[in-house]
């Protein structure tokens, strides 16, 4: 697989990164900036959540309820995504509608108004969003998890914010936030469509090549990350009925060149039905429905999770596989035919993963915000197929080295 | 995308020597394949007292055979992905992998499919699974309503059972009926097999007849009886549940699959809850502010359906949401749909279909539905069909389904406080 990407950078310094898909018949275009939930102040958490809400509910020119009625009846949808390291602002639509959609995007992205009446309506949904978490066992569990393992640091605190902090967040604060986080010179937007990559250019040029943001200001510095120093385990109690059981560890994060290895690592032990983890817990044993593993790609650290939903009564037996597993492979390189079928694993499943505009716009665009480039869409599986069988027992010695955070979550 | 135009593509039609249907659509475009096995069977086929056994048979398929590696290792290990889910009518296995594995992963889903590794030891750690898998269930306010709405809407009638079953009919699944379940509904007449993607159209058809022609040929299908179901209302079910916030079902009986009305029908769900500029949508969520969420959709089986609207509401808001939300399903009588609103949800529809098409699983898996429940010819002609709705088709087709007709509500909401 080798794409290719036409790149071009506007006076205003935005960079636009544009693959030519010439049998598709949808066009995205995905606005990616940098930073996120990581450069909110701690006194505003969902401060991003609420902007992103907020930012494509009416412009300058127009209401919510018109833009989304001259929007929808291009068949088009334009919608804000907020993350821990990066937000977006997103359209899509079907390519032959993409030429009297953009004019809206570019009015969203540049000219939002972030009306009251649609910051109440949606400070009110929010509220009850995380209110609704309750209902979500792993949810519960996971953000506990991040506070042990993160602490006060953003990756630590719960997603959204809190009922506190989001009562507090006044319109001011959406539009410095908004002005400070979409600048030209530090976004990219990331298209893939059907149409003809100069005439995009010419299009988003005319559109999009003008000042914007506020070049001022910027996002406050995130805190650094804490450093759980010792294992813990939490026990929490719930209406539930079935249990569940986080094990967490400290992990590199996107910069090391760990980052691959621990990637094979994971999908070794818990990335599908093959792996370690659902054929000792649920095949072997059959313990529990649901369980595996995840290692989110992080900029300033990351974390190597280990998750199950299981009866109460079997926590202690799961724990201890779960360390034997993690001994073992501590202990012993895995076989090569192993790694072999974790890496083809990945590899298929990330080049799988390719096959929509939507999720080739934004592969590219998230490289690129986070500093890998969008040329690593490329070279990422080729790193994937140079790992070896030691390099994965080196990544398991110094992840399950670090003390294991342990979250049970038990029935009342 | 001019209108009519169908992003689907030519699926071509073969039959193996057992009869078995078999639909291929080659695209070399990427060295990819979806390849997908299609059973019409589900929980409507089950005898009550084993409720829960076409899940069970699923999960079944994917035991290890004591003399070769599992399925999902075959699959997982070239670089794919392998999964099942099992419904009312249809049981649905899957694998979308990198084409070099293709050949590996027919092979195994035939011999899974033809000769399941069902064994005492096996069935009984896969009921502990699957009783985990219905404790996750309860715990999800969404699937509880789910189950809780269909028994109320479809009463006495297979569709109202719920699919996984509960503890006591799970617990008398023993190995001869898993064996007889298999044997009487896994034939090739109820089968169809999809493939789309990048392989050669001739190796792939031997593989396929040489992986599944064990498959026995089964008893020819019927299209089934077109009766309509007991259209008994219930009144409204409240759950008490510990929720944060109350869930809505509502819902009316349409008539399925095989009705000329179902495209319009799928017009008139997405002009009342389809999008921000719906009327449930706007009318509710935006201007009186009543719920955090809703939405409307056509739930289609052969000769059955619903119309359902899902809502999530504050607590003191429940009652009032619900007859706001009848109010909005009477309305059109009044203030039929604008031509700038059904142009609205055409578009919607449209490019929903689009993008659902955009993989190689979404291709095969509308395929394989459609074939699987007789209901081929919507696939090819769905959009073109769209394109002809007019307005007053659409006000024919909701006088039929909502004028006068009573409305099967559920709702959750807090345990009542001691």
């Amino acid at each position: 697989m080798t794409p290719s990407y036409s790149k071009h950078r506007l006076r205003n310094g935005l960079s636009i990164l544009c693959r030519h898909t010439p049998k598709s018949l949808m066009a995205e275009f995905q606005l990616m900036l940098p930073g996120g939930q990581t450069l909110e102040p701690a006194r505003m958490g969902g401060l991003s959540h609420l902007t992103m809400e907020v930012a494509v509910k009416g412009t300058t020119r127009r209401s919510h309820a018109e833009l989304s009625e001259r929007i929808e009846s291009l068949g088009a949808s334009i919608w804000g995504d907020d993350s821990l390291d990066f937000g977006s602002l997103n359209l899509s639509v079907p390519a032959g509608e993409a030429g009297e959609a953009l004019p809206y995007f570019a009015e969203v992205a540049l000219e939002a108004s972030c009306p009251e009446e649609e910051l109440e309506k949606e400070r009110k949904a929010t509220l009850a969003e995380i209110k609704n978490k309750e209902e979500h066992p792993f949810t519960i569990a996971y953000e506990k998890l991040k506070n042990l393992l993160y602490g006060d640091h953003p990756y630590g605190r719960p997603e959204m914010g809190t009922p506190d902090t989001i009562a507090k967040i006044k319109r001011e604060d959406i539009l410095r936030w908004r002005n400070a986080w979409l600048r030209p010179r530090e976004a990219i937007l990331s298209i893939a469509s059907p149409l003809p990559p100069q005439e995009v250019f010419k299009r988003i040029e005319s559109l999009f090549n003008r000042p914007w943001g506020d070049r001022a200001s910027s996002p406050t510095t995130p805190s650094r990350l804490g450093r759980p120093g010792r294992e813990r385990t939490v026990k929490l109690r719930k209406h539930f009925k079935q249990a569940c059981l986080l094990v967490g560890f400290e992990a590199p994060g996107l910069s090391s060149a760990l980052y691959p290895k621990i990637k094979v690592l994971d999908a070794l032990l818990g990335g599908g039905m093959s792996a370690r983890l659902f054929r000792e817990i649920r095949e072997r044993q059959g313990l529990a429905y649901e369980v595996g593993s995840f290692y989110p790609t992080r900029l300033q650290g990351s974390s190597f999770v280990i998750h199950m939903g299981l009866p109460a009564p079997k926590i202690s037996q799961a724990e201890q596989s779960v360390r034997d597993l993690l001994r073992e492979i501590k202990t012993n390189a895995p076989g090569q035919e192993e790694v072999e079928e974790a890496k083809r694993y990945i590899r298929g499943t990330y080049f799988m993963d390719h096959q929509t505009n939507a999720r080739k716009a934004f592969y590219a665009g998230w490289w690129e915000i986070l500093g890998k480039g969008a040329a690593y869409d490329v070279r990422y599986p080729e790193e994937i197929a140079a790992v070896t069988p030691d390099d994965v027992r080196e990544a398991a010695e110094l992840i399950f080295s670090n003390p294991a955070q342990t979250v049970e979550l038990h029935p009342n | 995308m001019k209108t009519g135009q169908n992003p689907i593509g030519d699926f071509k039609p073969f039959r193996l020597s057992n009869g078995l249907r078999l639909r291929l659509r080659r695209d070399p475009s990427l060295p990819l394949a979806s390849f997908q096995v299609w059973v019409r069977c589900g929980s409507v086929d089950e005898n009550r007292p084993v409720a829960g056994i076409a899940h069970f048979m699923e999960h079944m398929v994917f035991k290890a055979s004591p003399s070769a590696r599992d399925l999902s290792r075959i699959v997982e290990s070239s670089g794919g992905v392998i999964n099942a889910a099992t419904q009312h009518e249809l049981t649905h296995y899957y694998t979308d992998i990198p084409s070099e594995g293709l050949d590996a992963a027919i092979d195994a889903l035939g011999q899974a499919l033809t000769e399941p590794q069902i064994t005492p030891e096996e069935i009984e750690k896969e009921r502990r699974v699957i009783f985990q898998e219905m404790a996750r269930r309860d715990d999800s306010p969404n699937a509880v309503l789910w189950d809780k709405f269909m028994a109320s809407i479809f009463e006495g009638t297979p569709y109202g059972k719920s699919v996984i079953g509960s503890r006591k009919t799970l617990s008398h699944v023993g190995r001869r009926h898993l064996v007889d379940f298999h044997k009487r509904h896994y034939t090739a007449s109820r089968m169809v097999i999809v493939c789309a993607g990048d392989f050669s159209e001739r190796r792939l058809i031997d593989r396929v007849e040489s992986a599944f022609r064990r498959i026995p040929k089964g008893q020819r299908e019927s299209n089934g009886s077109g009766r309509r179901l007991f259209e008994k209302i219930n009144p409204p079910i409240v759950l008490r549940r510990p929720v944060q916030q109350g869930y809505i079902a509502c819902g009316f009986h349409t008539p399925g699959l095989s009705s000329p009305d179902m495209v319009t029908l799928d017009v008139a769900a997405d002009l009342l809850g389809g999008g921000v500029s719906s009327r449930l949508y706007h009318r509710l969520r935006e201007e009186r502010q009543l719920l955090w969420s809703v939405g409307a959709n056509v739930i289609s089986y052969r000769h059955s359906g619903i119309l359902g609207i899902f809502a999530e509401a504050p607590l003191n808001n429940l009652e009032e949401s619900v007859t706001a939300i009848r109010g909005e399903m009477d309305r059109f009588e009044k203030e039929p749909f604008t031509e700038a609103e059904i142009q609205r949800a055409k578009a919607r529809i449209r490019s929903e279909w689009i993008g659902e098409l955009e993989t190689l699983h979404g291709q095969a898996s509308l395929i394989g539905h459609l074939t699987t429940l007789n209901q081929e010819r919507l696939a090819t002609n769905y959009l073109q069909d769209l394109d002809h709705i007019k307005g007053p088709d659409i006000q024919a087709a909701c006088l039929r389904t909502l004028k006068d007709k009573p409305m099967t509500v559920a709702m959750i909401r807090p345990e009542k406080k001691t």
